[in-house]
């Protein structure tokens, strides 16, 4: 995962839930401006998902997250783009 | 448990509602699917430097959020 929040609030952030994968911080906004995630005039990246394929291309853009049900939209969208479970 | 199902209903109506008023429409940089992911160098809550160049040969997943502490 990743927002333009600092390293601080996420390593807090990822301790408090426990989080098994890390949650990455740009708070300069460089590369969630690279993305295009941020809308204009607000400060704070909207939530989309980026899935990069093995080649680095993007495979999908998903526009729609629920927050409630992320883990397991992703994991759904894991298994359409037939990526192999560890 | 009628009532609580119902709260759960109005609180999921009002959240449906708050999203439309509020749609995320990020500045369009034209990336689509096929195009090379803008690369990264971006360090972790897990104390490591992530790179998006580093990770070739993995499927990777990138998911952007608004603020921490907010619900995720």
């Amino acid at each position: 995962m990743a927002s333009v929040d600092t390293l601080e609030d996420n390593t807090k952030f990822a301790q408090m839930h426990e989080a098994d994968f890390p949650i990455l911080a740009d708070p300069d906004k460089r590369v969630a401006t690279a993305y295009g995630v941020i809308p204009a005039g607000r400060q704070t990246a909207a939530r989309w998902t980026f899935y990069v394929g093995p080649d680095g291309k993007i495979l999908f853009i998903d526009k729609q997250v629920r927050a409630a049900t992320a883990g397991e939209g992703i994991a759904a969208k894991l298994g359409e783009l037939n990526v192999k479970r560890r | 448990m009628m009532k609580t199902f119902v709260m759960s209903a109005v609180f999921g109506i009002a959240t449906a509602t708050m999203c439309a008023q509020t749609p995320q429409t990020p500045a369009d940089t034209g990336l689509e699917v096929g195009d090379p992911a803008p690369n990264f160098e971006l360090k972790g809550s897990d104390g490591k430097t992530w790179r998006l160049s580093d990770l070739k040969g993995k499927t990777v997943v990138l998911a952007w959020f608004p603020k921490a502490f907010t619900g995720g």
